[in-house]
């Protein structure tokens, strides 16, 4: 306001009058502004403390955040470790973590500069500020043998001086630059889409290179049994940082207790636990759900309740609430072995995909409440990011009435590939299948299926890690059919579903995730291209149709697009991770206050 | 004919180390007659039971290398693996050497350095891994037969005393039912009645609840109170048929006829006389049992996840995991054969006649 | 010494007067014995009509249930995938697959006799046969065999069968593909780690009888060795032999069903009262049927072969009924 009168010290006193009502509405709004943070701290006060329980069957994959790849092991990760960027439980876009900033494109999207926050220090016994270098240590030891990350040449091989293959010792990535103590600079070969996604998985969650170093030049590091933190919690440690027999008893036991160098200032990550158990080995879901159902436990960690106990669940109007389904964002599917007979031969390939009862295939992991018959790879949560270009839900190359399966159209299928009355009559054909339900009820489902145009089927059980390393993973030792594989994507675009799945650049002699060993040229060039797209609606185009593609090769044939049940105990608050498959985040889990 | 009980569920076993021959009934058994003879044996056994021993880690090295269920390299390597770092791996490990090789180097570290390896499922130390679970199973171990022999000895008395009559018959029935249904089937079958989690008649706190007697010695209690019945049903049911049996045989005995006739009361003549005897070789039958079991009930930890030996026993087997493997039936091995060794020993100390 | 389970056992004299004096063969006086055992007779009963329902598995299934490994999705509630329990078209329910329960109980019993027959028969003859070996041929024979059976029982038994059977599940299984997974590796994991017990007792049996007058008759009249093995030696054997036998099959049907339930034993979808109880685990408090009936049929079986034994053991040996 101003009065418009002559200029004198009336004026300076309006002047100061002016800014001294700023002054106090400045300083009402800060009041104000803090009273509500102060309330919702009070709030969060009376939040803080107790302990958090979560159960699970397994263990984790990988203890080491440089190497761990699993839905479950994340919990633990990114409760102890800050990568540059986060997501926050609810969200599907990345967040600031580690990073000050959202990371800045420039050169054409060739060159990335991010900065880090100051003031974030590493657990004891390190202690120290972390500094952009930690970060740059972090991603090239992804890139070593003896961590062997399995996602570090596919998001960040994109790099300038990235290897081209795992090396001995921990490389010198050129393309990473640290100008000072609290910047990055990426250089990338080529623009990528998804880098920023990339700059939110573990592998950037900083390591310190003078204590790391030496767990590192061992054959497989044992970095992870000594591991720091840099989030809210840390694995409990003795004096010289060693978890083992500690906070981390394999197969039995991982503890999560406060990281005392972690500032809540610089997180938006609550942490009112003061603690956090992960208890392993409860093989019986059943006894999971109820021991989280009776308060004893809260919440499931890798196994979902099973579907008696769901069924009374639902019915249950106070239970009810405590059961939160989140979808999976990504999609079960049956592998047939592209690179020999008979599945070499794209006929054969249709009928097995009109064939197989999708329905029967759902029921065995617990019917219409577990998520929707897939008709193709990307999940439905992805909407309008690929989801609705790849057809959305009436997308279905190989329909049949309820899903059920056409055995009339595949053996027609089947006698247009040369086999008279439209049944198979050529040698035995392998399925490596789960031992343990319920996917190995689904391989009898795949195998009852199949059977039904002549399909004889040999299956051999073997536990679920064995199936992956030992056969499907190995291209050399793939089976006819690998029934049990699935993928969920790594973030939210759909290049995580359909790259290291579908590209036949991506086939590796071990470890190798595209099942089918799917090589089909036109495909191939529909990928690359799609990766280099920046615009999202095009991206969404792009990946929409090669979706369709992969879908027509039936290279593979999708059956569920999962929902995800957590089932959370009466007395915490919910958190599930939208962008972990609905994962439970433990650091915005509170215990009630009894 | 003595009958053995194996791991669980039991199993016949005949007596121990001797060619087939009478067990122990006489009574009043004399002690060793010269000491030094007795030291000669007890030496002689304990060789003989490390060089058993030896053969067995062979024998496992045979089995589990030589047939391996998966790739050792690959399976340590993980998921995540290249196939340098599997290579790699395989050259650390000494998986490229001969399998002779292999072995020695196995036992330079387990002789030398008490070494039992590393595991390939989470590069956890073998040996302080069993240590760490020796706790539960010998929780589970103790308890049960506490229970078993508090059961069987008396129930197996009462039978051969009563025999013939109903509760002989009944008694004996059911212990025969005891017998024949698997473990893990009653077990569960006692989850399902009496677990607090998922029972009918929540009593008893369910599978996954053991806690170990140093942080809560309560619910350690409770959480095994399960387990050990079930555990204990068949050995108990075995046993009591096994003193049923003992003690009707030496009741038939000439010197609990003289006893009679020299007009002592029955009970003096069952309790003072016959039970020695007859309990003599239940005891050390149990020993072997205890033996056994220390290498770990598997089936009674599988059901109700108590992290003991037995259980890291079946993890590892079926994750191929070998260094886990070796170290699990080598610990086992170990209490056999010390338990062996100590049944001898006594059988030796208590009978002369047993010496070669 | 001999147990037993409430048998009525009444001495030879309570049959009656005998005219004259017809001597009986052994044989005939343990018929005589056993057929006066009526809880032994059930057992010996349940074991008959169980071997027919085995050999007749595929009519019975015909009338009365589904084939074993056919799937009936429509059983299982479609919202939650949970199976439904028993009804007139499903007798004993259904398991998660919608296999017929009641089918693969019958089925199963197939698989339970065979490892008791066969399996059994394995490990007794291998057994036997080293264990006369050893006890006749004695000197470096003896000392080897002995120190194999010494290593043998060294081993925790469920822990050797389960390595065996774990190594030979895999893939073509081993020994170059001769033992596939499945039955025949159950087979030879059982009689890998049960041969040393009735080799044990055989070996003692003969070295105890060979010094007896008989063979040294035999052995004086130019008797060659197997003629003393198999005429002399043997048919003194039978009896151990048998109730060794009656012992161990009960036995070998529990390992058999425990090496299934932990997964390293009959590969699916074969059914296998042991593998129905593993499948039935994670839902047993739900689908009470399919974990009630597979684990009844196994008790039931071997609670007849126990009777069974029991029955035999006091009919050759009635000292202590």
């Amino acid at each position: 306001m101003s009065h418009p009168r002559r200029f004198g010290p009336g004026r300076l006193v309006s002047g100061a009058l002016v800014l001294l009502i700023a002054a106090l509405v400045v300083l009402a709004a800060a009041g104000v502004v803090r009273a509500a943070g102060d309330s919702g701290q009070a709030a969060a006060a009376s939040k803080r403390g107790g302990t958090i329980t979560v159960l699970s069957a397994g263990d984790v994959d990988h203890i080491d955040p440089g190497a761990a790849y699993y839905q479950f092991t994340y919990e633990i990760t990114y409760a102890t470790q800050r990568p540059l960027l986060a997501y926050k439980p609810s969200s599907i876009k990345p967040s600031l973590d580690l990073a000050a900033a959202m990371p800045k494109y420039s050169n054409g999207g060739r060159t990335v500069t991010v900065t880090i926050r100051r003031g974030v220090r590493f657990s004891p016994p390190v202690n120290r500020e972390v500094t952009s270098s930690d970060v740059k240590y972090a991603i090239e030891r992804g890139f070593a043998t003896s961590v062997a990350n399995s996602y570090a040449s596919a998001y960040f091989g994109v790099i300038v001086g990235a290897p081209a293959s795992g090396t001995r010792s921990v490389p010198n990535i050129s393309g990473i630059r640290t100008p000072n103590r609290y910047t990055l600079v990426f250089h990338l070969k080529r623009p990528s889409g998804v880098f920023t996604y990339a700059l939110a998985q573990p592998l950037t969650a900083p390591v310190p290179e003078g204590y790391a170093r030496k767990f590192d030049s061992e054959t497989l590091s044992t970095y992870g049994t000594h591991q720091v933190a840099t989030g809210p919690y840390m694995i409990k440690a003795n004096a010289s940082g060693s978890i083992n027999g500690v906070g981390y008893k394999p197969g039995q036991l991982i503890q999560l207790v406060r990281n005392p160098n972690w500032k809540a200032s610089t997180s938006w990550r609550p942490a009112y636990a003061d603690q956090v158990l992960f208890k392993e080995g409860f093989q019986d879901p059943t006894v999971q759900a109820r021991t989280i159902l009776s308060g004893g436990a809260d919440v499931n960690g890798d196994t979902p309740p099973p579907a008696a106990e769901l069924q009374s669940i639902v019915s249950n109007p106070s239970q009810k609430t405590q059961l939160v389904f989140t979808p999976a964002g990504g999609s079960r599917y049956v592998a047939l072995n592209t690179s020999k007979p008979p599945f070499d031969k794209l006929l054969v390939r249709r009928a097995v995909a009109y064939v197989l009862d999708r329905n029967a295939m759902r029921l065995t992991r617990g019917g219409e409440i577990d998520g929707r018959i897939a008709t193709h790879f990307i999940d439905p949560s992805f909407g309008t990011y690929g989801f609705t270009q790849a057809g959305g839900l009436t997308f279905n190359p190989f329909p049949s009435a309820g899903s059920a399966g056409n055995v009339a159209k595949a053996k027609a299928l089947m006698r247009q590939a040369g086999y008279a009355n439209g049944m198979y009559s050529g040698p035995q054909i392998t399925m490596v299948a789960d031992s343990t339900p319920p996917g190995s009820n689904t391989a009898q489902v795949v195998a009852n299926g199949v059977a039904k145009i002549g399909f004889n089927v040999k299956t051999i059980s073997v536990t679920h890690s064995s199936m992956y390393t030992r056969f499907c993973n190995v291209p050399k030792n793939e089976p006819n059919v690998c029934p049990n594989v699935g993928w969920l994507p790594d973030f939210h675009d759909a290049q995580a579903i359909l790259d290291v799945t579908f590209n036949g650049k991506q086939i590796l002699p071990v470890n190798n995730s595209n099942w089918p060993q799917l090589d089909n040229a036109k495909i191939n060039a529909e990928i690359a291209h799609a990766e280099k797209i920046l615009d999202p609606a095009a991206r969404a185009k792009a990946w929409g149709e090669v979706d369709k593609q992969v879908t027509q090769t039936a290279a593979a044939v999708p059956w569920l697009w999962e929902n995800w049940p957590s089932l959370y105990s009466k007395r915490v608050t919910h958190a599930s991770e939208r962008w972990n498959g609905g994962a439970p985040d433990v650091t915005f889990m509170a215990v009630a206050p009894s | 004919m003595a009958t053995r009980p194996a791991t669980d569920p039991p199993v016949p076993r005949v007596a121990p180390a001797r060619d087939g021959g009478p067990p122990l009934t006489a009574p009043g058994a004399l002690a060793a007659a010269a000491s030094s003879s007795l030291l000669r044996y007890v030496l002689r056994r304990i060789l003989w039971g490390a060089f058993i021993l030896l053969i067995v880690t062979a024998l496992t090295f045979v089995i589990f290398y030589a047939f391996p269920s998966a790739d050792p390299a690959a399976l340590r390597a993980g998921r995540s693996a290249t196939p340098q770092l599997i290579a790699e791996i395989r050259q650390s490990l000494g998986l490229d050497k001969p399998l002779y090789v292999q072995y020695w180097r196995f036992l330079k570290g387990l002789v030398l350095h008490f070494d039992l390896g590393y595991s390939y499922q989470n590069q956890t130390s073998v040996r302080s891994e069993l240590f760490a679970r020796l706790p539960a199973t010998i929780s589970l171990t103790a308890g049960a037969f506490v229970v078993w022999m508090l059961v069987a000895i008396p129930v197996g008395i009462v039978s051969a005393v009563r025999r013939r009559s109903l509760v002989d018959r009944a008694v004996m029935g059911g212990a025969l039912v005891a017998i024949s249904a698997p473990v893990y089937w009653l077990g569960l079958l006692a989850l399902f009645l009496f677990s607090n989690d998922i029972g009918v008649v929540p009593l008893l706190p369910g599978a996954g609840s053991y806690t170990p007697f140093t942080v809560d010695p309560w619910r350690w209690f409770t959480s095994l109170l399960l387990p050990w019945f079930v555990l204990a049903a068949a050995f108990a049911a075995f046993y009591a048929r096994m003193v049923r049996g003992n003690v009707l045989e030496v009741l038939g005995e000439d010197y609990i006829r003289t006893a009679r006739a020299k007009g002592l009361p029955e009970r003096d003549v069952v309790f003072r006389h016959a039970l020695r005897s007859a309990l003599t070789p239940i005891v050390t039958i149990a020993g072997l049992d205890i033996g056994i079991l220390l290498g770990g009930a598997i089936l009674t930890e599988t059901v109700f996840n108590i992290p003991g030996v037995g259980r890291y026993a079946y993890d590892s087997i079926v994750n191929a995991d070998l260094p886990a493997i070796q170290g699990t039936v080598l610990f086992g091995a170990v209490f056999i054969v010390t338990a062996n060794i100590v049944v001898d020993v006594l059988y030796a100390f208590l009978d002369p006649r047993v010496r070669y | 010494m001999t147990t037993t389970a409430g048998s009525v056992l009444e001495p030879l004299a309570a049959t009656g007067p005998e005219p004259a004096f017809a001597g009986r063969t052994p044989l005939q006086l343990f018929w005589q014995r056993f057929r006066e055992d009526r809880v032994a007779l059930i057992g010996l009963a349940f074991i008959v009509l169980e071997v027919l329902v085995a050999v007749l598995a595929p009519w019975i299934v015909q009338v009365v249930g589904h084939p074993p490994n056919a799937q009936y999705p429509s059983e299982l509630d479609p919202r939650f995938g949970t199976p439904t329990g028993p009804s007139w078209s499903f007798l004993f329910g259904v398991d998660s697959l919608g296999r017929d329960v009641f089918s693969r109980v019958v089925y199963g019993a197939r698989v339970s006799l065979q490892i008791a027959i066969v399996a059994t028969a394995f490990s007794v003859l291998l057994g036997v046969v080293l264990g006369l070996t050893a006890g006749y041929f004695r000197g470096v024979t003896d000392t080897l065999i002995s120190r194999i059976i010494d290593v043998t029982l060294a081993f925790p038994v469920l822990l050797l069968a389960l390595g065996i059977a774990s190594s030979c599940s895999l893939g073509n299984g081993c020994a170059g593909g001769l033992i596939k997974p499945g039955l025949a590796t159950v087979t030879v994991a059982i009689v890998v780690v049960n041969w040393t017990y009735i080799g044990r007792i055989i070996r003692g049996q003969v070295l105890s009888l060979r010094e007896k007058e008989f063979v040294e008759a035999a052995r004086a009249s130019g008797a060659g060795n197997a003629t003393i093995l198999f005429r002399e030696l043997l048919p003194n054997l039978v009896a151990p032999i048998v109730v060794y036998s009656t012992l161990v099959i009960p036995q070998n049907i529990l390992l058999e069903a425990a090496l299934s339930f932990l997964g390293v034993g009959i590969t699916p979808p074969q059914a296998s009262w042991g593998e129905m109880l593993a499948e039935a685990t994670p839902i047993f408090s739900t689908a009470w049927w399919f974990f009630l009936f597979p684990g009844l049929a196994l008790l039931l079986t071997v609670l007849a072969f126990n009777l069974l034994g029991d029955g035999i053991r006091d009919a050759l040996d009635p000292k202590a009924a």
